[in-house]
């Protein structure tokens, strides 16, 4: 697979995924830049790996640790022009809107490390053995930070939202 | 709160992602860019390790051993009058404690008209590098990022472009002049330094000595010139002289600086120094058109050089 055919295919997935983690869109699109422009020259080497898409996906977790810590003082996760960005089809339910909105508000305010993990399990659908390959971390690490993300983004959750099933009976089905 | 509503707020987030084709866009720019810094500027200051990747030019192989010349033709050249490029523009105020340690200049071939250029001062005491150290400010002239990022500041009556990544950039562009860019790199308040530093550039009479010539450019090379010097700080430096066609897409550079291992060049020696013309592998970029071998020999034969002028550096 070429740089090209690989960016046709991929890179939409690549942003939304970088997004996700981000959890800001323009911090996003930097970090994928900044990782396809490394990636390039180097591209005969990373498509010889069996999944390259894993390769990368790895280099943008790892820019945006390093962006984290570069930018610390100057970035808010998840600028108010991002939340503004998500916005909701106006024939849905306001209360889900609501419930929503304030979710995505606490995962922004995750620390990076528990955001990432979040993401993964719950975006990308990862398992915890997973998570700690791509981490390079053990599984009962990824456990921890799950747990205690879902703790955070539980807390004092509005109970105006609370709907469908809770899950604060416990972390075992989302938290591993 | 249940599963459901954390994919929702996920799902949600990922659907602010921009769109593939602005990065696109940024990305071929950065490659251009990229391209054009590496032609214009390649050698010890700026590209050192991306010299393996470029114009391919059809040149003799020769590998290892970069400081045997490969040829040093008995041909008698006239006295050269160096050129004078003029350097445009220069900020009136630096953070305390930094010296120049890098210049390079930018001008027409045909014309000798100045275009623009680099400068670079460094904290000092830093050793010679080819590698930007923490504390350093950089300006330039006539180049541009240009990539949509940023976000709006005034540089005097101009309103200019702020950039914050691991190093602030400051661009911007007064009316009827080049465009201009000041970063600052691994400062105690980056951005509050370049926006200083960018606010206190003015017309400068400064200039700079281009102690490499080369008296007939190959046609397709004679758009622009760009000639730089890494002071190494014993008095000398490492310099080269780069030349590209207008369109940015082929070009050639002349240097002191010893070539890689494994890469191919041709060199010639006099009066103790010795100048390489570099050969290049073919890049993930490369549709441009390539010295000759004839080419190639008649520039190595004809290039005029002497020690670069270091006086303005500082250590």
């Amino acid at each position: 697979m070429t740089f090209e055919e690989f960016l046709t295919a991929r890179l939409p997935a690549l942003l939304r995924y970088a997004t996700v983690l981000a959890c800001d869109p323009h911090l996003a699109e930097d970090i994928v830049q900044e990782v396809l422009a490394r990636a390039q020259p180097r591209w005969g080497r990373i498509a010889a790996a069996d999944v390259p898409e894993a390769y990368v996906k790895r280099m943008i977790i790892n820019e945006l640790a390093s962006w984290r810590r570069r930018r610390a003082a100057r970035v808010v996760p998840l600028s108010y022009d991002a939340l503004d960005a998500v916005s909701a089809p106006s024939d849905e339910p306001q209360r889900a809107v609501g419930e929503r909105d304030e979710m995505i508000r606490r995962i922004a305010r995750l620390p990076l490390k528990q955001r990432i993990v979040i993401a993964l399990r719950f975006y990308e659908g990862l398992s915890d053995h997973e998570i700690a390959d791509l981490l390079g971390c053990r599984p009962a690490t990824v456990r921890s930070h799950t747990s205690r993300a879902l703790a955070s983004m539980r807390a004092n959750f509005p109970t105006d939202f609370s709907s469908g099933t809770d899950f604060s009976s416990g972390t075992a089905r989302i938290g591993g | 709160m249940n599963e459901q509503l954390i994919k929702d707020a996920y799902d949600a987030i990922a659907g602010t992602a921009v769109s593939p084709e602005r990065v696109r866009a940024r990305l071929n720019a950065r490659v251009t860019a990229h391209r054009q810094r590496r032609l214009l500027l390649a050698g010890a200051g700026m590209a050192t390790a991306a010299a393996a990747v470029g114009v391919p030019v059809a040149l003799r192989v020769r590998r290892g051993e970069p400081a045997v010349p490969a040829a040093s033709p008995a041909i008698e050249l006239p006295p050269t009058e160096f050129r004078v490029v003029s350097l445009l523009f220069a900020p009136q105020w630096l953070p305390d404690g930094l010296v120049e340690r890098f210049r390079a200049v930018k001008f027409d071939v045909a014309s000798g008209k100045p275009l623009g250029g680099n400068r670079s001062w460094y904290p000092t005491g830093s050793p010679y590098t080819v590698e930007v150290p923490k504390g350093s400010v950089s300006f330039s002239v006539g180049e541009r990022i240009d990539d949509g990022s940023g976000e709006p500041v005034m540089v005097g009556s101009v309103r200019g472009t702020l950039r914050v990544t691991d190093s602030a950039w400051v661009e911007w562009q007064p009316k009827g002049k080049p465009s201009m860019i000041v970063s600052v790199y691994g400062t105690a308040d980056d951005t509050e330094i370049a926006l200083r530093v960018a606010r206190s550039v003015a017309a400068t009479e400064e200039t700079m000595l281009v102690t490499m010539d080369l008296p007939e450019v190959p046609e397709a090379f004679a758009g622009y010139a760009t000639f730089e010097v890494n002071p190494t700080g014993n008095g000398t430096g490492v310099q080269t002289l780069g030349y590209t066609s207008a369109d940015l897409r082929s070009g050639f550079r002349l240097t002191t600086e010893a070539p890689q291992p494994e890469q191919q060049y041709l060199a010639v020696e006099r009066d103790g120094m010795t100048v390489y013309l570099p050969g290049e592998l073919p890049g993930v970029v490369g549709d441009g058109v390539t010295l000759t071998e004839k080419e190639s020999q008649n520039v190595i034969n004809q290039v005029t050089f002497r020690p670069p002028d270091v006086s303005w550096a500082e250590f």
